[in-house]
């Protein structure tokens, strides 16, 4: 499939493929530049691919095999991959050629493997890395892929634990730092947590030069499950949290952390703030540029910022069934996606929502990225 | 003949999409909702304060005929709080007022260290300790602890027991006190008439989207938590201490009311609801026969039901395999009505479920 944006929309290709969807709502015109990247489930029970403006405009889609949930953008910004949601073993990846044309490849995971959903590139761009499930062995592993050579699988490490789910790169270009939620599934048991009572998460760090494991951090509650990271550009890794037990109190869920600085430390807010979170956190995502870290609940129905220097709540913004959230390349704004179809503008600067547009007949699933 | 047109009807409407609808259809179904909620949490708050005043009476005149007016009390409660609990959305998601109410299901030791602390303390707890502290010792579990555990009468009259149970029956009253004026002012009127109220919703069909996720919300929980659960119906064996009030032995009267609260909200009572819009739209449609036959079969196997769900979960006679096989047919109506909201209903009411918020990863 190579077509362009225009060849598609002169066509009328889209309105065959049965995904044109008419945005409603009001608009902020300098949030025209984004391209958004997101898995969306239709009202057909359909999963997409779609590139979409920030209104909510379908610029191209691509039909996946179930439920995408993350993905990651190429250094260069002209291409990205999505990963498939847990147990998935399918990936697939878009090229934005300099003409406007996109180019979807499909891939899947090795046998005896499958995805968790979360992928990273190297600095350089060759290669991806990817958190999978050894499941005959019950292990979380982290697998490169030669992007120049057809994605060919060309090293495997242990992740340091059981299921490991986000992993992004830290900003010295070599480490890679590691979720492992802690959480054993298998595939032919596909939503189960087969060890809650025994769980045991942690926050890793590798060296992707060696495959190495530089080193390991736990949480006081093994049943915090950690899911999803992101490093802000001072080398703060901030976690969202997961919780799994059946403890019924507000506790911390986010944590942040300073590599070979200690051990993860809670971040600061109310205990007001705690329990609005419902025990659950979505995606987590740094804007460098302001300083603030976005985090999403869902069960909450909220997104909340935090200062990254000093690791305290700032503020909430309500969002119904909110999930998908990343800064814009300027730093500008915040895009939040949710499972109504909505998709929201927030300006970085004063945490307020800005513009919203509604694209009732897509679920926007948990993730989101924006394309250069 | 009748299947085969009903797959038939199934693919057709998977492949429809919700038409557009007009505001009117929404704020008839939610004034009348309203109708049936406000009178709902104005009982809840009764009975809880008939609650408190008899905790007083037992604690100042212990016996065992006080202790069985106030378990009956308690159970006037529980049973008015589950027509409440249906409606998961809006003021009992607030601060967490359903786990504050009802912290269930809840390891049994956090509960019974909970209780032994407040009994063994060396002052009576006020009503602050109890609002600030954990959820375990807060709402009707507690209570249910101090009043149905073995011994519960010299239990009572044992260190700060008595004062600990009327202060939580003082806190439950402001819990329920609190619901209750959500629902009579602000939040009621925003429900009712969103357009022409401030506050959270701005459309009818936001406020009407919100109120069906909240009941299918309820649905689930009492599918797995009440029935799956506890009665092992998911492969895991079950355990008959995790059915709902096991001391009290309440489980199946809270199925009961759980599920008559769900009928009557998605009926709308005597006024109109789901059911009838559904009949407006389309007397026909395959949603109007799906939530038709699920009422028919909920109300068909509760009123089947009568024995607690704990004597099911090991069978002991053959009218308790009897009966375990009417609570399997409630669960089954439960998870076919799930699945009729996700496929047709929803849909046809032009509302959408929940996604993030009820699959994450």
């Amino acid at each position: 499939m190579q077509v362009t944006r225009r060849q598609l929309l002169q066509a009328g290709l889209l309105a065959t493929a049965g995904l044109v969807i008419p945005a409603l709502g009001r608009t902020a015109d300098n949030s025209k530049e984004n391209l958004l990247l997101s898995s969306v489930t239709d009202k057909d029970d359909k999963n997409w691919w779609v590139l979409s403006d920030s209104q909510g405009n379908i610029l191209a889609q691509h039909l996946l095999p179930g439920r995408g949930h993350g993905s990651a953008r190429h250094p260069s910004g002209k291409s990205a991959v999505i990963v498939g949601r847990r147990p998935a073993t399918f990936m697939s990846v878009v090229e934005v050629s300099p003409q406007g044309e996109y180019k979807f490849t499909d891939l899947t995971s090795a046998t005896g493997r499958h995805f968790f959903g979360h992928a990273v590139y190297s600095v350089d761009g060759k290669f991806i890395y990817t958190t999978e499930n050894d499941f005959d062995n019950g292990r979380g592993v982290i697998v490169v892929r030669d992007i120049s050579n057809d994605y060919k699988v060309i090293a495997e490490w242990e992740s340091g634990g059981i299921g490991p789910h986000e992993l992004r790169m830290m900003p010295d270009g070599h480490t890679l730092v590691i979720a492992n939620g802690g959480i054993l599934t298998r595939p032919d048991q596909p939503r189960e947590k087969l060890n809650l009572d025994t769980m045991k998460p942690n926050l890793a760090y590798l060296d992707t030069r060696t495959g190495e494991m530089l080193s390991k951090h736990e949480l006081p509650d093994h049943q915090l499950s950690i899911r999803h990271i992101d490093v802000a550009d001072t080398g703060r890794v901030w976690i969202g949290c997961q919780y799994e037990g059946m403890a019924l109190d507000p506790m911390p869920l986010v944590y942040h952390h300073d590599l070979n600085q200690g051990g993860l430390q809670a971040a600061e807010a109310s205990m007001d703030t705690w329990r609005a979170l419902k025990h659950y956190t979505g995606s987590v995502v740094a804007d460098n540029q302001q300083g603030i870290i976005g985090i999403s609940s869902p069960r909450g129905d909220r997104v909340t910022f935090w200062d990254n220097q000093s690791g305290k709540h700032l503020q909430d913004i309500k969002l119904r069934d909110v999930c998908g959230l990343i800064p814009s390349p300027n730093g500008k704004q915040f895009v939040a996606t949710t499972g109504k179809g909505d998709i929201a503008i927030i300006d970085a600067q004063t945490l307020a929502v800005t513009s919203e547009s509604r694209t009732p007949e897509l679920h926007w699933d948990n993730h989101l990225q924006v394309l250069a | 003949m009748r299947n085969c047109l009903l797959i038939l009807i199934l693919l057709c409407s998977t492949f429809s999409h919700a038409a557009e609808r007009e505001p009117e259809a929404y704020l008839k179904m939610l004034n009348q909702a309203l109708k049936l909620i406000q009178p709902a949490h104005q009982l809840f708050a009764d009975q809880a304060e008939e609650l408190h005043n008899q905790i007083g009476q037992l604690c100042q005149s212990p016996s065992e005929d006080s202790l069985q007016t106030t378990r009956n009390q308690w159970r006037k409660t529980m049973e008015s709080w589950m027509k409440v609990s249906v409606i998961q959305f809006g003021p009992l998601l607030e601060n967490d007022s359903r786990l504050r109410i009802q912290a269930w299901p809840i390891r049994a030791r956090l509960l019974t260290m909970g209780i032994k602390q407040l009994e063994t303390a060396e002052a009576p707890p006020t009503l602050e300790q109890i609002a600030q502290g954990t959820v375990a010792v807060q709402g009707l579990p507690a209570l249910e602890a101090l009043l149905f555990r073995t011994d519960a009468l010299s239990g009572l009259q044992q260190g700060q027991a008595c004062a600990a149970a009327q202060t939580i029956a003082e806190h439950l009253i402001v819990l329920a006190n609190t619901l209750n004026q959500r629902w009579q002012n602000e939040f009621g009127r925003d429900f009712a008439d969103p357009v022409n109220t401030p506050g959270g919703f701005d459309t009818p069909q936001e406020a009407f989207d919100e109120y069906m996720n909240g009941l299918v919300t309820a649905v689930q929980q009492i599918k797995r938590r009440k029935l799956e659960d506890p009665l092992g119906l998911a492969g895991k064996p079950g355990k008959a201490g995790a059915t709902e009030s096991y001391l009290s032995e309440n489980s199946r009267d809270n199925l009961h009311n759980n599920l008559t609260a769900l009928i009557l909200y998605l009926t709308g009572g005597e006024g109109y609801g789901v059911d009838d819009d559904l009949i407006a739209q389309d007397p026909d449609s395959i949603a109007v026969l799906v939530l038709d036959d699920r009422i028919k079969g909920i109300t068909k196997y509760n009123k089947q039901l009568t024995m607690p769900l704990e004597a099911l979960v090991k069978p002991a006679t053959p009218e308790a395999e009897a009966q375990r096989e009417v609570a399997e047919s409630i669960f089954k109506e439960l998870s076919l009505l799930n699945k009729a909201f996700e496929n047709q209903i929803f849909e046809a009411l032009g509302v959408t479920r929940d996604f993030n918020s009820e699959d994450g990863d």
